[in-house]
């Protein structure tokens, strides 16, 4: 199973590798599970870290949330799970934050475009944060 | 369409070049037992820092603490200057994580 954890303020996280080929990008990214999300979105810190090379992102969307609108680049990405001796890739419409004063800190967010594909268990009083995937569009093992 | 030729073989895995590509990747990191091993030292620094926050905000309130898989790296008034002081002693930036001890941090609602 991909184990996640709860960091110290109870706030349900997973690790991943961000991979996208077309601009060089390859990053660990600490992603804050969020249901209320459609989509995934990578934050300002996080973006920086990775080295997202801005001016050549296209495709701009906008999305509403608590703040309010945001502005988001459009970007097709893979983002890669470890699940005990296996790694659990997906293909996915990255959405990459546009960085301004509102946003600059927000977590990382992984939405239900990924979480929908596993089955959870979400037990903070445990401290068990835990996924059985379902699907993935490739899984890979030490064989393959 | 015959009852025939309706039945289509299903692919093994999902047809993409980005899943090709991004398979290579991995491949190049060292395959999938390099693959495992470095998310899971990811997924622990992490933990050592949640792990460790309670004291860190009252050691260092309201400063950018750099914290590697050895321990404190460096404390420092800004996020910049606490990663360099960090890649000063060796350490990759990849390798460290860096945050702000917030004495009084704000619920996030989002």
């Amino acid at each position: 199973m991909i184990v996640g954890q709860f960091d110290s303020f109870g706030r349900p996280y997973v690790v991943c590798r961000l991979i996208i080929p077309r601009l060089q990008v390859s990053s660990r990214i600490f992603f804050l599970l969020h249901t209320g999300a459609d989509s995934t979105g990578l934050h300002p810190r996080d973006a920086r870290a990775a080295r997202i090379p801005f001016a050549q992102l296209g495709n701009r969307r906008d999305s509403r949330g608590i703040g309010g609108r945001s502005s988001y680049f459009r970007e097709p990405a893979i983002l890669s799970f470890s699940d005990g001796a296996m790694v659990r890739i997906y293909e996915v419409g990255l959405l990459i934050a546009e960085p301004n004063d509102t946003n600059e800190g927000l977590p990382s967010l992984l939405g239900r475009n990924v979480i929908n594909h596993w089955r959870m268990v979400y037990d903070p009083s445990e401290d068990r944060l835990e996924f059985t995937v379902r699907h993935a569009d490739r899984t890979l093992t030490c064989s393959s | 369409m015959g009852a025939e030729e309706a039945i289509v073989s299903l692919p093994k895995y999902q047809e993409s070049r980005l899943l090709d590509e991004a398979c290579a990747m991995i491949e190049d990191m060292g395959g999938v037992g390099a693959f495992i091993e470095d998310l899971a030292e990811f997924h622990e620094l992490h933990a050592r820092m949640n792990r460790q926050r309670p004291y860190l905000v009252e050691k260092y309130p309201d400063k950018w603490v750099a914290v590697g898989m050895n321990g404190v790296l460096a404390v420092e008034d800004s996020e910049e200057k606490a990663l360099q002081a960090a890649e000063n002693r060796g350490i990759c930036s990849s390798d460290v994580l860096v945050e702000f001890m917030d004495t009084d941090p704000p619920a996030l609602i989002l």
